[in-house]
């Protein structure tokens, strides 16, 4: 009887799985992606920290299938020589030529590939990241599918966040560059108001009369812009 | 088409009796199995290797969580801070709030244990190639080791002693053997960026991070005899400096003994700050 029930289940497993796996690619706007062809990827994050920006490229690309797939692989080359993340799966794995495999689709559910720039602090936000994207079945040649995909930050469609608030110091004054009306304070070593102005737009405030010391000055509200000076 | 979608119709329905009629020969006395109570031997040390840019990670710190509600003290945890998802300490600049949580031990043992893709996890382990498992495996790892005896105990007590970490282990055996012990320091509340699956998170709290190793990989060897116990005294520099910068209150000290690349106990310690 067993061995009857392991025949049946063996020939029932072999026609539900004889068609072909179709794996299709989109975009994450939902627009499907044809084998093949090169996409572009404009909608960037670069959001200037100090000297560097904190840089995001991530098109949030997805794969869809009206069946469940086993042993589903995905490369990802970039051939711009950037450091780019897949974080498909359980796991993350980053370089310029990545691979995940032994990962598993349900059907009509979607897979999102988590494939991006590798996120960070860049000093120049990087142009034109190259990547040959490929998702296939192990040993399935016909479930293969390629795709090139730039993310560009050549393009006015990016954004640059620029900080909205911007305070520094030099020669002697604190330079300031405001989007909205705020107030400027100044504490010595002790912990105790020295100097509190009003500001808006950009200009200066100047710290001469104050005595030898270490100071930290802020823009109320804006947990990033405390600095320490030292007035000698 | 029509003859696949056909086939696909009549090879489902052919499964699905073939599983109804496998499943009736299950006996309902055997369909219940009772899960024994734990008896935890030993404390365990499971090592989180993780990254900043790991948009995965925070899963795993989660996990690490629950472990640590399930078993208390007997679990210690360390998030290591490693590899191509990390953010190193040197990347560090405290005016612009960028913060980086990797060391170069903990970057060391990342690779001394192969690990080339994140989060991944290591159960009383050193120096092990085999030993870096998924996320999906902790709790079944934990729960096999913290099972299993050890003929060795470990306590440590630490101290801040004028900026530095003062490390008193007491160690004893019911053999004679010699062991390797190693000391950390690991931070809780540090805030710092993480990359979690809803975006970037400037203010992620992390916990159990890796701050600084005493010893090489190889460990400090101790000399173990049955009825006696062997005081280590370690001393170790409180960092505060451009790059790195420990919060005393938030600090503990992690002290494990391991043999090969056996850990055979650990113990971890709040460190002791003095009121002045």
């Amino acid at each position: 009887m067993k061995k009857l029930l392991l025949s049946l289940a063996s020939v029932a497993l072999a026609m539900t799985t004889a068609s072909a796996q179709d794996i299709k690619c989109y975009m994450g706007t939902g627009d499907l992606l044809e084998s093949g062809k090169t996409y572009e990827f404009n909608d960037i994050v670069a959001e200037q920290e100090g000297d560097q920006y904190w840089v995001e490229m991530d098109p949030k690309m997805y794969l869809m299938c009206d069946q469940d797939v086993a042993d589903l692989y995905v490369n990802a080359k970039c051939t711009s020589g950037h450091q780019i993340g897949l974080c498909c799966g359980s796991t993350c794995v980053s370089g310029t030529d990545v691979t995940k495999d032994g990962l598993t689709m349900v059907a009509n559910t979607k897979f999102n590939l988590d494939f991006d720039l590798k996120p960070g602090n860049y000093e120049v936000v990087p142009e034109n990241v190259t990547t040959e994207l490929t998702v296939g079945v192990k040993d399935k040649a016909e479930t293969v599918k390629s795709y090139t995909v730039i993310m560009n930050s050549k393009s006015s469609a990016v954004q640059l966040v620029k900080n909205a608030n911007a305070l520094s110091y030099m020669n002697g004054s604190i330079l300031y560059n405001v989007e909205k009306p705020g107030r400027l304070t100044v504490w010595n070593a002790n912990g105790q108001k020295v100097i509190e102005k009003n500001i808006s737009n950009n200009g200066t405030v100047s710290l001469k009369g104050l005595a030898k010391g270490i100071y930290l000055y802020s823009l109320a509200g804006d947990r990033n812009s405390v600095r320490k000076i030292i007035v000698k | 088409m029509t003859s696949n979608i056909i086939k696909g119709i009549f090879g489902t329905a052919l499964l699905s009796a073939v599983m109804t009629l496998s499943s009736c020969n299950i006996a309902p006395d055997d369909r219940y199995v009772e899960m024994p109570a734990i008896k935890a031997e030993r404390t365990v040390l499971l090592m989180d290797f993780t990254g900043q840019i790991c948009v995965n990670c925070p899963a795993a710190h989660e996990k690490m969580e629950e472990l640590k509600q399930q078993y208390g003290d007997k679990l210690v945890c360390v998030s290591i801070h490693a590899g191509e998802m990390a953010t190193s300490v040197n990347e560090t600049n405290f005016e612009y709030n960028r913060i980086g949580l990797m060391i170069e031990a903990g970057n060391q043992m990342n690779d001394a244990f192969g690990i080339t893709k994140w989060p991944m996890g290591v159960v009383d382990k050193i120096n092990d190639k085999n030993a870096a498992i998924l996320m999906d495996e902790w709790a079944g790892a934990v729960r096999l080791e913290i099972e299993k005896p050890t003929d060795i105990s470990i306590d440590a007590t630490a101290e801040y002693q004028g900026n530095d970490i003062v490390v008193k282990t007491e160690l004893a055996s019911q053999n004679e053997q010699e062991v390797r012990l190693q000391v950390w320091v690991i931070e809780d509340g540090i805030i710092a960026t993480q990359l979690t699956p809803d975006g970037r998170d400037k203010n992620y709290v992390h916990n159990n991070v890796l701050r600084d190793v005493k010893y090489d990989a190889s460990g400090l060897g101790v000399n173990l005899t049955p009825g006696t116990t062997q005081n280590v005294e370690t001393t170790i520099a409180c960092k505060w400096t451009d790059k790195e910068r420990w919060n005393k209150e938030k600090l503990s000290v992690v002290a494990f003994v391991f043999k090969g690349t056996e850990i055979l106990n650990v113990v971890r310690t709040p460190l002791k700050v003095s009121d002045q």
